[in-house]
């Protein structure tokens, strides 16, 4: 199994938990949802949407501001996408839910949704990154061959970095 | 898209964000500036938030679209993207907390395209800025 297909693996058991956590939490949380009608729910689902399309859109524009001139180094568009998309969707939801169980006032619940779906969509982004480095360093011990990792590196972990601190980085 | 259309659209969202704002500012007696003003002081947050952004998106199209080109605001052309996601968060969170309180969607036609519009332009000054295109 490659470390992309691995990855599948670890994100499709994720998708399939996530649900399921979901209904738990609200037949636990009882009759704090019963106010909350199917457009509310929507606008959950679209401000988590968005927020996470922010997190990606801001990444992909410190590389650009980085300076290269040839576009982003993020070489599988559709698995960033999606990471973020998952990231943001997840926690987005998990905080409209404390928020509802809790009574925040709703600015805020919107704003909180907001800020945790563009914080989920930067740690799964990280978290990503992370677990990739590892896979293929695992593969590298178990079958001897150092897969090539450059392909799967956005560009601030690139190879021909030199290490150094770069100008508008976080 | 031409160089004109695109500076026109962002001017068309950067006024209509700010028009949506002063309606809510100039018509308090209306449903939606009461159930905005209903929230509280967070309301009032978002809302200067809001026009903060809109004033922001309307001096990055002003100064680097319609001014001379050594005028430039360099800052607002690196953050683009950032500032029309903003205006399109704030739109979309005064039609969740709407939804929320009086749960009147169609009433929100105004705000979800403003919010569409600006999201649009977000994604596509990222694409051009991918593409090498001019912006």
């Amino acid at each position: 199994m490659s470390a992309l297909n691995l990855l599948r693996a670890v994100y499709v058991f994720l998708a399939i938990l996530w649900p399921t956590l979901t209904f738990a939490a609200a037949s636990t949380f009882g009759s704090t949802f019963e106010g909350v009608g199917f457009t509310a729910w929507m606008m959950v689902v679209v401000l988590s949407t968005v927020a996470g399309l922010t997190a990606l859109l801001n990444r992909i524009g410190t590389e650009l501001n980085e300076g290269s001139e040839d576009g982003h180094h993020l070489p599988k568009l559709w698995l960033f996408v999606a990471a973020n998309l998952f990231g943001s969707w997840l926690t987005g939801l998990f905080f409209f839910l404390i928020c509802e169980y809790f009574d925040v006032p709703d600015f805020l619940e919107a704003a909180a949704v907001i800020g945790a779906s563009y914080v989920g969509a930067r740690l799964i982004e990280r978290t990503m990154e992370g677990l990739v480095d590892k896979a293929l360093d695992k593969l590298s011990l178990i079958f001897g061959t150092a897969p090539s990792r450059q392909e799967y590196r956005p560009s601030r972990f690139r190879d021909d970095d030199d290490g150094g601190p770069r100008p508008g980085r976080f | 898209m031409s160089q004109k259309r695109k500076w026109m659209t962002r001017l068309l969202v950067a006024v209509n964000a700010l028009v949506a704002c002063g309606l809510l500012l100039l018509a308090p007696e209306s449903p939606l500036a009461q159930a905005i003003h209903a929230t509280g002081v967070f309301g009032d947050i978002t809302l200067s938030a809001l026009i903060f952004v809109g004033v922001w998106a309307l001096l990055d199209t002003v100064i680097n679209d319609l001014l001379p080109a050594r005028y430039v605001l360099e800052c607002a052309l690196r953050y683009r993207h950032t500032i029309y996601m903003l205006i399109s968060l704030g739109c979309l969170s005064m039609i969740f907390v709407i939804v929320k309180t009086q749960g009147a969607a169609e009433t929100l036609a105004y705000y979800g395209l403003v919010a569409m519009a600006a999201f649009m332009v977000a994604v596509m000054d990222i694409r051009d800025r991918m593409k090498g295109y001019p912006r």
